[in-house]
């Protein structure tokens, strides 16, 4: 299938999809621009795509390579990985048990991004510890331990809970635990 | 709803139906920006193999330069690294250091000692396809139709490698991605294959739990473990140091583009760049490799490092093995300040004439021509740095042209414009350099202010 097709279906149906991916992991400020690049780095390889699913999930990958990348080379964003989480302000209504999207927008954004990017590929893309670890160019030992911090601040400010993380291991724990 | 997961799969969704027609993404110029880039590459590549072709048709490899291709992987004129070199062939160096010469030093002596004669047990054979062990899931294999090579025994045991099936988009090659002993107890997941494992290597927690096999951190081979610095000839040092993180275990025991049935895209041939292979030093049944392929700009070859594995995967440099002349500033004889400016990349100093993103180890003159150049000062180690005569010289023209006309970032960002708009100024800037490698070829350097502009890469 040619590339132009593949392109084309893929702008159509899964560009929503996309910059929410994009935003989940980065905030809407650089969502649109993360898939912009992405998508353009991903079609410009001759890859032989064979369906746009297949492409997506290329397209998908170097999302957050970009986004990981993005942070790296950027000081100020290393700097908010020292900061902690700041108390929220939002939180689930009580009445029903739901949590809002914006409460869920602004307990994402208090995350530093690596943090971020573990909890969303994790959780949203469903990838594995390994998986997250070489999208992110992270080690498998700090993805548990970002994975666990984000969880541990969501679940603070969000009133929610977390099943299936016996192996994550927070920062500020033992370095013992997952081994 | 209480479940994180929940939670932000909601949100996600909610997300992707509200911004399924929004026009964030600009499809055309997404489209436009595609075309070019891939009218770019085609051009490239296509440039690449006439010059190729043209080269080895006239002999002009013959007599260049101190090294010679080896019988393992005779010169091919097309980019494809068709060639697969068997490891059971017994290569000759292509490198004669002086009897006297040690290609390393230090702790590395007892490494080289172990490389050579090993004491941990393992043999390596050429790689044999075996059927799909399904043993694991490996990112970008979208199709989950993973490759299973055995490349080995340890007694009983058997040495198995894997990897995706096909092009993966974070690496040229096919890096390999899982290695396995296989015995009559199951399969064992060899994370720490070399006892020169970056300290995270046994911070492995339980996701692995889901897999038939079990994991071992313990079990190391000494004929992968290799030196920190490896010398080919006096007064040439590579850094052979392994990676200092654990990204891919690709980094430790290398990619298999060349095992027997594996077809490599054109693309990533021409990423590999092995159309001419010579051997450096001998490190036990591994290799030091230098490869070559036709550079970016006419004239010039790109030049990559990587250690040749004793069942043929090929563990890639990935710019560590760089020589320390690299990275740092000329030392100019009239005292002119020594380059300073960083281009968009964030890089500075003297660094490969290549496209940006995706630079060699090296760049070499194909034909240099001592008329052209002129001594003007010192890299790092200590070497003569010379730059074009004045007016300048071929290939300084070629690498400013280049550089100038395929520089388009200021398209999308103003300030992102190619810095010299002159030839003069490129000149003027003393943004092209030389100096002679220790086996005598020519190195050919730029500032890294004089690189090309492209969006994708500032």
């Amino acid at each position: 299938m040619a590339w132009e097709q593949i392109f084309d279906e893929l702008a159509a149906q899964r560009s929503g999809r996309l910059l929410a991916f994009a935003t989940m992991l980065a905030g809407p400020s650089q969502a649109d621009d993360l898939v912009q690049d992405a998508v353009i780095a991903t079609f410009s390889r001759r890859r032989g795509f064979t369906s746009v699913g297949q492409a997506e999930q290329y397209v998908r990958r170097a999302i957050a390579t970009r986004y990981i990348d993005s942070v790296r080379k950027d000081a100020s964003q290393r700097a908010l990985e020292q900061r902690t989480v700041a108390p929220s302000a939002t939180v689930p209504d009580p009445a029903n048990g739901l949590v809002s999207d914006a409460a869920v927008d602004s307990a994402l954004s208090a995350l530093a991004p690596r943090v971020r990017a573990c909890v969303v590929l994790r959780y949203i893309e469903d990838l594995s510890i390994r998986e997250t670890a070489h999208a992110l160019g992270l080690s498998e030992g700090a993805v548990k331990r970002y994975t666990a911090d984000g969880l541990k601040a969501l679940n603070q400010q969000l009133g929610t809970t977390a099943n299936g993380t016996d192996d994550l291991v927070p920062i500020s724990g033992s370095k013992g635990g997952a081994r | 709803m209480t479940d994180i997961r929940d939670v932000l799969q909601h949100r996600n969704a909610n997300l992707a139906h509200s911004l399924r027609n929004s026009d964030e993404f600009d499809a055309p110029a997404a489209r436009s920006a595609v075309r070019r880039k891939r009218a770019t590459r085609t051009a490239l590549t296509s440039c690449a193999a006439v010059v190729a072709v043209a080269a080895i048709g006239t002999g002009a490899w013959a007599g260049y330069g101190a090294l010679q291709p080896t019988p393992a992987g005779s010169p091919t004129a097309t980019p494809s690294p068709s060639v697969t070199p068997s490891p059971s062939v017994t290569p000759s160096p292509s490198v004669t250091p002086s009897p006297e010469h040690q290609i390393v030093t230090g702790a590395d002596v007892g490494i080289l000692e172990r490389l050579e004669n090993p004491t941990t047990g393992e043999t390596w054979h050429e790689p044999v396809k075996i059927e799909n062990l399904g043993l694991l899931s490996i990112p970008g294999s979208i199709d989950d139709t993973n490759k299973y090579y055995e490349v080995g025994n340890r007694g009983d045991t058997r040495i198995v490698v894997a990897f995706a099936s096909e092009d993966v988009w974070w690496s040229a090659g096919r890096p390999i991605e899982a290695m396995f002993e296989l015995d009559a107890a199951g399969a064992r997941l060899i994370y720490c294959p070399t006892t020169r494992m970056p300290a995270d290597c046994t911070d492995r927690g339980d996701d692995f739990s889901n897999y038939e096999f079990t994991v071992d951190t313990e079990t190391h081979y000494d004929s992968l473990t290799y030196p920190v610095n490896t010398s080919p000839m006096d007064g040439w040092v590579l850094n052979t140091a392994p990676a200092t993180q654990y990204r891919s275990i690709a980094d430790f025991v290398g990619e298999a583009s060349e095992f027997p049935g594996i077809n490599t895209t054109p693309e990533d041939a021409t990423q590999l760049g092995r159309d001419q292979r010579f051997q450096l030093a001998a490190l036990g049944d591994s290799w030091l490799m230098e490869y070559r392929a036709n550079g970016t700009v006419s004239g010039t070859l790109f030049s990559r490092y990587g250690i040749q594995t004793p069942y043929g995967a090929v563990v890639q440099s990935d710019r560590r093995f760089m020589a320390p002349w690299y990275g740092s500033v000329v030392t100019w004889d009239d005292g002119t300040p020594p380059s300073s400016d960083k281009n968009p990349y964030g890089e500075s100093g003297a660094m490969p004439v290549a496209e940006a993103c995706t630079s060699p180890d090296e760049t070499l003159i194909a034909d240099f021509d001592q008329k052209e150049w002129r001594p003007a000062g010192t890299h790092a180690m200590g070497g003569v740095v010379y730059i074009p005569v004045a007016g300048g010289n071929d290939i300084a023209k070629r690498t400013w042209t280049w550089m100038h006309d395929n520089s388009w970032a200021d398209q999308v960002d103003p300030d992102l414009k190619y810095p010299y708009d002159t030839y003069a100024k490129f000149l003027g800037a003393r943004s092209v350099f030389a100096w002679q490698r220790p086996d005598g070829e020519w190195v050919l350097a730029m500032d890294g202010n004089a690189a090309q502009r492209v969006y994708e890469c500032a």
